[in-house]
């Protein structure tokens, strides 16, 4: 019996290493994005780093910003021009964005087309963004607290980010459309031809499902369909970049440059389906 | 007091300030082919020289915490960081006596294996490929971040665990 315990003993830390292997290689195996285990533990790491990031952050934000201020007091008379000049441009083009928005209105209740379901949004600072080669995820400093549910839809202002996959109270990681198991349903938008977006973690996405027939040209936008239930139709995903018809299959390979640039991805927002309730929330809680 | 209540952490608290220092998101060209690994650096450097404070455990713990921050499957970064964890156990008396240049190209060449590591065990649920420009370019940072890195630890080490 102390021979068997000095056994054990003696070679501690090597069971102990094979015993968490073997835990973690059944993590790996069977436990699923989603499941109740997996989120426990997002939630639980989340609130533990998200605030030590948000310090950090919170430093290197102000040293950029008084660096930027700093560059833009140097150029203050120039931009002012230029702004004055772009202020005269932006009075027409409201004045006619003004006008199409009142045209819309008006066809829609014309058409008596089922308007999609009212969005509210939250805005969210990136915090963190993934280390890995092999995965892209953003951390955001809006959670729970905020109204930010699993699968809510992330834009910035250029287009569609991704969508949230886990949420604590006040953290949250977006799964991005580059990454390899980001799937989303699109269309392009010039002959609303359907097709599912796909991540490959490289700055590209793939436009798959696309028939080999479909009338594909370089530069097409492509936007969200609505299907799936997950994103509203009409966000921008991106434009065809490239596309090859295959000599052999149903489909042909098209890939797309997608609208955000991800590596200067600062703020997002947050597409909340605006229920009365999550709305006081996001109210009590919403950033400047 | 106050010392002696923490000390025992200390690893663990350096380990998890690394692990939210790494998954940072900077505006900075290159951060994403150029971010080292500070987890790497921080679990060699307790498990070389402080082995009672730093096991497989704290290794399986700092794992699914990056697994879950960076939305990897959970599990694939806990088995490279207790892989890491034995192989500098199994090398750590011979590591101990090295030059400080060798442990710094052990370092990169840890970085390397472990990422080569993940990629195997990814292509369990479907091949993401090799990135060579990202295995390359983290493996040399965390090299050149591990000098600086280990004099902060070095640094906390006499702080907080030797005179605790």
């Amino acid at each position: 019996m102390d021979s068997l315990f000095n056994l054990l003993k003696e070679h501690r830390h090597t069971i102990a290493a094979s015993l968490f292997l073997l835990v973690a290689v059944f993590l790996m195996l069977s436990v699923r994005a989603g499941a109740v285990a997996y989120r426990a533990v997002q939630e639980t790491v989340l609130d533990l780093v998200g605030p030590v990031q948000e310090l950090v952050h919170v430093s290197i934000e102000t040293y950029e910003t008084s660096r930027r201020t700093l560059d833009a007091w140097m150029r203050v008379h120039e931009e002012n021009d230029r702004l004055k000049r772009e202020l005269e441009q932006r009075k027409v083009t409201t004045v006619q964005k003004e006008e199409l928005l009142l045209e819309n209105r008006r066809l829609r209740t014309l058409l008596r087309m089922r308007l999609e379901p009212g969005y509210t949004t939250v805005s969210a600072r990136v915090m963190g963004s993934s280390s890995s080669a092999y995965a892209s995820s953003l951390t955001l400093d809006a959670g729970r607290m905020d109204g930010v549910r699993i699968n809510t839809p992330v834009i910035a202002p250029d287009g569609l980010v991704g969508k949230v996959v886990e949420v604590g109270e006040y953290h949250a990681v977006v799964l991005t459309l580059l990454d390899l198991n980001s799937r989303t349903p699109v269309r392009i938008q010039r002959n609303r031809t359907p097709g599912v977006a796909t991540g490959t973690n490289d700055p590209l996405l793939n436009l798959e499902f696309v028939a080999k027939d479909a009338d594909i040209q370089i530069q097409d936008l492509v936007i969200t369909s609505g299907t799936g239930g997950i994103f509203p139709r009409g966000l921008v995903v991106g434009r065809v970049v490239a596309f090859t018809p295959q000599e052999v299959g149903l489909f042909q390979k098209v890939t797309l440059a997608p609208a955000v640039d991800f590596d200067r991805l600062e703020e997002v927002s947050l597409l909340l389906v605006s229920d009365g309730d999550s709305q006081r929330r996001v109210r009590s809680r919403n950033r400047p | 007091m106050i010392r002696a209540l923490l000390a025992p952490w200390m690893p663990a608290l350096t380990l998890l300030l690394a692990i939210a220092l790494q998954e940072l998101a900077l505006p900075w060209p290159g951060w994403h082919i150029f971010r080292p690994d500070l987890v790497l650096i921080a679990l060699f450097y307790w498990r070389l020289y402080r082995p009672d404070r730093c096991g497989p455990g704290l290794a399986f713990a700092s794992g699914l915490a990056v697994d879950s921050l960076t939305a990897l499957p959970l599990g694939i970064s806990a088995v490279t960081q207790i892989f890491v964890v034995l192989v500098v156990g199994r090398f750590g008396p011979r590591l101990r006596a090295a030059d400080f240049l060798l442990l710094i190209l052990v370092i990169g060449l840890l970085c390397v294996l472990e990422q080569l590591c993940q990629v195997a065990m990814l292509s369990l649920f479907q091949y993401p490929g090799i990135r060579w420009l990202h295995l390359g370019g983290r493996a040399l940072a965390t090299a050149l971040v591990a000098a600086p890195l280990v004099i902060i630890l070095i640094w906390v080490h006499r702080r907080w665990l030797e005179s605790a």
